[in-house]
């Protein structure tokens, strides 16, 4: 089987480079740089809206706004794949509040943690294991206002509302978990300690 | 026009804004803080690295690859619009290119070593079939149609005369239309073809679809659903990819909106970027597109 496009262009191409061809009104560098990101935009949105056609739609909108802004990237921004990731939240979430899309407590398991502590089958790659091992470390109360936000794309005053506390409340528990997970992430990576050997005979 | 935040309340929306849950009005006014403040860029970039890391714990969730073909194409046809450039490059050499009279020449069947691929298929996959049947009935009814022309003008030169050999001619030239009717099938159908749908900017179905025999460099157009060129102008054929536009030749859609156009180039499958199809001017030899792009699509 031939390879893709994007499997043999990718290593290829470099992203800011896309970025800055797009901005120069360059659409082959936005086909490039679809290639790409696509699915990983996909996935995300797909996760926020719970909808396969609104989550295409809000892919499109995400680049098609890369298409126009491409010359407003801002360099502070770690990398373009982050870019994308908050263009395409913000446009997911503003779809969510124009739909005054509503929290249903029942649904559980939303956020695409899993139970508490729990990995999935077959195992993860070490930077996710890390990053779930760093929310679960934050106190519950904090933890669940920063999932909310992020696995649900609330706004704080949302957040407050479903979890029936002040949007002061849930803002200072935002930024603090916020702040707190930053932190764990900052924290050197502990090696495992090695097994015990056995002992000679 | 975004109201200018001071520190302390661009401080305050940071988390949000990295978050992606704030306004946009909100996120501008943090940007354009951040822009002029050291301590809020920092803290924003250091945000934005915990929001990537968190990203990594989203399921991953496969978009439908026909799906991404059409948006990738309305993408690429909304970006192109008035975006067309000039280059220099001869075009490639073109079988045929005008819809009312088409000459389908024999494709080489291909063998089995890998499949059409369901991405090219869908976005529209399930009709696919109904696209083959279809364009194989235009090809077939065409060529038929030529050749019942061909032996109408005979036949008036000749006087109306018909005998035993005229019929064994027709024979063998209705047995020869459909064999190439069948040939083209195989072709389009067949394993190692690669399927490029075309939008323009508002249509969420394809207008068109090219054919790719990757095995005999061999590229089919067919089109659906084309508006008729403007006065003087016609419609041209690209391949765009990494080295740049290469010109497939120029056609125009019968009366009914549908028309072909075949020829053969050879390309890498790595450098095919786009193709697309843009309005020029008649004889213009372009080069590159000048025009504006009318349709477009890419693979996946």
């Amino acid at each position: 089987m031939p390879p893709d496009n994007e499997q043999v262009r990718a290593p290829a191409a470099d992203d800011l480079a896309l970025v800055h061809r797009i901005a120069g009104g360059d659409p082959l560098a936005l086909s490039a740089l679809y290639d790409r990101h696509s699915q990983a935009i996909y996935s995300h949105t797909f996760h926020l809206l719970g909808d396969a056609a609104e989550a295409e739609d809000a892919v499109e909108e995400t680049f098609w706004r890369v298409w126009r802004r491409a010359g407003d990237y801002d360099p502070t921004v770690p990398d373009v794949a982050t870019w994308l990731l908050m263009i395409c939240r913000q446009r997911a979430t503003e779809r969510l509040r124009a739909k005054n899309h509503a929290y249903d407590p029942l649904v559980d398991d939303t956020t695409g943690l899993g139970p508490p502590g729990g990995a999935p089958e077959g195992g993860e790659d070490s930077g996710r294991a890390r990053m779930r091992e760093s929310l679960a470390s934050i106190p519950a109360d904090q933890r669940a206002v920063l999932e909310l936000a992020f696995f649900r794309g609330m706004a704080p005053v949302e957040v407050a509302n479903v979890t029936k506390q002040s949007p002061e409340t849930a803002r200072t528990r935002l930024r603090v978990a916020m702040r707190k997970l930053r932190d764990a992430l900052a924290e050197p990576v502990s090696q495992p300690a090695p097994a015990p050997t056995e002992a000679a005979p | 026009m975004t109201a200018e935040l001071t520190h302390e309340q661009a401080a305050d929306e940071i988390e949000a804004v990295a978050l992606g849950i704030a306004t946009a009005e909100v996120a501008q006014g943090v940007a354009s803080h951040a822009a002029r403040c050291a301590e809020c860029a920092g803290e924003l970039s250091s945000f934005y690295q915990v929001v990537t890391g968190l990203s990594t714990l989203i399921p991953e969730r496969l978009l439908n690859r026909g799906h991404s073909a059409g948006i990738k194409s309305r993408l690429f046809a909304k970006a192109t619009a008035g975006q067309e450039g000039t280059g220099a490059r001869r075009p490639a050499r073109v079988e045929q290119a005008r819809a009312p009279e088409p000459r389908v020449a024999a494709v080489r069947s291909a063998q089995a070593d890998d499949e059409v691929r369901p991405s090219e298929q869908s976005g529209g996959g399930s009709r696919l079939p109904v696209w083959i049947a279809a364009t194989s009935l235009l090809i077939a009814a065409a060529a038929i149609a030529g050749m019942l022309s061909a032996r109408s003008e005979r036949d008036a030169a000749q006087g109306g005369a018909t005998d035993a050999t005229t019929d064994f001619t027709e024979v063998a030239d209705l047995e020869r239309a459909v064999a190439e009717r069948d040939t083209t099938i195989a072709s389009l159908s067949g394993p190692g073809v690669r399927i490029i749908s075309l939008f323009n900017r508002e249509a969420r179905e394809p207008l068109a679809r090219m054919f790719w025999d990757r095995r005999s460099d061999r590229w089919t157009l067919f089109v659906y659903s084309l508006r008729q060129p403007r006065e003087g102008k016609v419609f041209q054929l690209w391949l765009g990819t990494d080295n740049g536009r290469v010109p497939l030749g120029s056609f125009q859609p019968g009366a009914d909106g549908t028309g072909t156009l075949s020829a053969h180039h050879a390309l890498a499958i790595a450098s095919l970027n786009t193709v697309s199809i843009s309005e020029e001017d008649v004889g213009a030899d372009a080069a590159a597109p000048t025009g504006p792009v009318v349709l477009a699509g890419a693979l996946r």
